[in-house]
């Protein structure tokens, strides 16, 4: 047992009531928030590697009890898991720290562009950080669904929290789509619970291993797969829930907007490798997966090029990057997985750092029309290239976290038997890097409207630290993706 | 006339009442080749299964996008923010989704 695993939960939700409870009182909650959102990523790191049981002891198997009866030990209740387990791996700790990060850098650029702080939109950050985190760490699948509708409402809270035009429309659109996926997801656990009698992932993975040999016991499994995977749609905002996603995204300010796709994008790794575990064995979890990637990565590749307003733009290409987190576990085995996962962590930061960047465009014009801007790259010009290279970094270009991720990913691909894969991953990045191009044009370059108006007339400091911050840890996952990708395998080479 | 004319003037007639730039039309002649090559080159993925349904499936759907140009725009149009769409497009893949998974699992 491991005493620090629960603290990466209890303390931001802590911080949270805290924060709600001083919501008038700005200074106190700036540095309530300033000290929790630097503690989460030292938290993570101090914190080791283990196993922590709430609510029940450990599995018998594991307890090492002297002198049972065989009838026990020979029964499948000497292996079951009777508590909630939190399993902190090396996976969840590279995960957890780029959400760290993530949101850290967030709350930094928000402490500092905001001159009045709001409690109820940290209490949210942190409420969204600690469900989230709960996601990764957890083995228990009912508790997971739990932790997962918390995080729901907050983005819809975050939403909401915007000053943006249409926000309340798109939170209740989002509630209203939730209204679809959520108990669908729900359905599928419960079913998965009637027939192998638990909610840990570990038990049901091995009742599943059995229970799929019996031709009735298939069907309901197969049915049980086939929610759960549109739970999963919904949770990760592939399409069909892209268009809404992004509209989630775009309708957040983008300080929200990073900590919105950071959860998306962790409740995506964390149901995919549910998912992986009890159902990796079936014959159509590849083809699934290869299918709703590419659809996910053509769609919003195709749709972010189209737009017009760079916020839409960024939202729907961060959806259609997690089509190449998909892609890497329809490929399979350790080193596509792995890639896929390395690929998640990269498009959490690169994307953190898109929508703060160009949340400065936002902070200087009020606007994020492409149509109504230009000649940007005279305001400040350090940022304007910033902004390039972590468009650069997403394309995939080199040196670039990017790159590697999307080199390992088209490696897999071809070692796979799938060329057709490598090309479309390449078309995808080249089709990424005219977005940016294009939209780097019009926003920095092209000539500045004569009607063009700044609300403000500088970038506060805390953006550029922001950007500067993640494009350095791009460039060093970049030079040494080992960092990230080593201690992924270790962990993929347990589940396989 | 050429397929940039074509386009243009699908563009025009579909979005007169906004703001056309030059970015508008080229981003969505990109969108059009980037949906098409990504087709085609995904359906040659079924050679997996049979060669002869690759080659029939290829052929089809050179049919249904030729007949169906521009395809970028359409598509834009069905994504829009409407509910009802969305709501519309989840039920449907929801649909999909279980009668593949059941019926093609078993």
């Amino acid at each position: 047992m491991n005493e620090l695993i629960p603290l990466i939960v209890i303390i931001p939700i802590i911080a949270a009531l805290l924060l709600n409870l001083f919501a008038g009182k700005n200074k106190i909650i700036k540095a309530i928030a300033f000290i929790v959102g630097i503690g989460m990523p030292i938290l993570t790191l101090i914190t080791g590697y283990g196993l922590h049981y709430f609510g029940g002891h450990q599995p018998l198997a594991s307890s090492n009890i002297a002198g049972l009866p065989s009838y026990i030990t020979n029964s499948t209740l000497y292996n079951l898991h009777p508590a909630i387990t939190y399993s902190y791996t090396p996976l969840a700790k590279v995960f957890i720290f780029a959400l760290g990060i993530v949101v850290f850098l967030s709350l930094l650029t928000y402490l500092n562009s905001e001159n009045k702080s709001s409690g109820p939109f940290l209490f949210m950050v942190f409420m969204g950080t600690a469900s989230v985190s709960a996601l990764i760490l957890s083995d228990d699948l009912f508790n997971m669904y739990v932790f997962f509708e918390i995080a729901a409402l907050i983005q819809t809270g975050i939403i909401i929290a915007s000053s943006a035009k249409d926000n309340y429309e798109t939170a209740l659109k989002y509630m209203i789509l939730s209204s679809i996926g959520g108990p669908i997801l729900l359905l599928g656990i419960t079913i998965l619970l009637a027939i192998c009698g638990s909610v840990n992932i570990t038990d049901i993975s091995l009742a599943v291993s059995t229970l799929v040999q019996t031709p009735i016991s298939r069907g309901v499994l197969l049915f049980a797969f086939s929610l759960i995977f549109f739970g999963w749609l919904y949770a990760s905002g592939l399409p069909p829930f892209h268009v809404i996603k992004s509209s989630v995204y775009s309708k957040a300010e983008p300080y929200g907007a990073c900590i919105l796709q950071a959860m998306s994008l962790i409740s995506l790794i964390a149901f995919v490798i549910v998912i992986f575990r009890i159902f990796g064995d079936f014959d159509l979890f590849k083809g699934a997966m290869i299918l709703i990637s590419i659809i996910a990565m053509v769609l919003g590749v195709s749709m972010a090029v189209v737009q017009t307003d760079f916020r839409r733009m960024i939202a729907y290409l961060s959806v259609g990057e997690l089509g190449f987190v998909g892609l890497g576990f329809g490929l399979g085995g350790k080193f596509a997985i792995t890639a896929g996962l390395f690929q998640g962590v990269n498009e959490m930061l690169v994307t953190t750092l898109l929508f703060i960047g160009l949340g400065s465009v936002v902070y200087l014009t009020n606007t994020s029309d492409t149509r109504k801007l230009g000649g940007l790259i005279g305001k400040n010009t350090m940022m304007a290239i910033m902004i390039l290279l972590g468009g650069f970094a997403m394309a995939g270009v080199p040196p670039f976290n990017g790159f590697r991720s999307k080199l390992m990913i088209v490696e897999a691909a071809l070692t796979s038997g799938y060329p057709e894969l490598a090309v479309i991953i390449v078309l995808i990045s080249i089709a990424t890097f005219i977005v940016f191009v294009k939209s780097f044009y019009t926003i920095f370059l092209k000539p500045q409207p004569n009607d063009l108006k700044f609300v403000k007339e500088s970038i506060p400091k805390s953006m550029i630290f922001a950007v500067a911050v993640l494009l350095i840890i791009c460039l060093i996952l970049g030079l040494y993706p080992g960092i990230v990708t080593n201690p992924i395998s270790q962990c993929i080479g347990g589940l396989l | 006339m050429s397929f940039y004319d074509d386009f243009l003037n699908y563009f025009k007639d579909k979005f007169s009442k906004n703001q056309i730039t030059n970015e508008n039309v080229s981003g969505s002649i990109a969108a059009e080749l980037i949906i098409i090559s990504s087709t085609l080159i995904t359906a040659l993925l079924l050679r997996h299964i049979s060669i002869v349904l690759t080659a029939v499936v290829i052929l089809v759907l050179l049919v249904l996008i030729l007949s169906n140009l521009p395809i970028s725009i359409k598509l834009f149009q069905e994504q829009d923010d409407s509910i009802e769409k969305m709501l519309f497009y989840a039920v449907v893949s929801l649909g999909v989704i279980v009668s593949i998974f059941y019926w093609g699992g078993l």
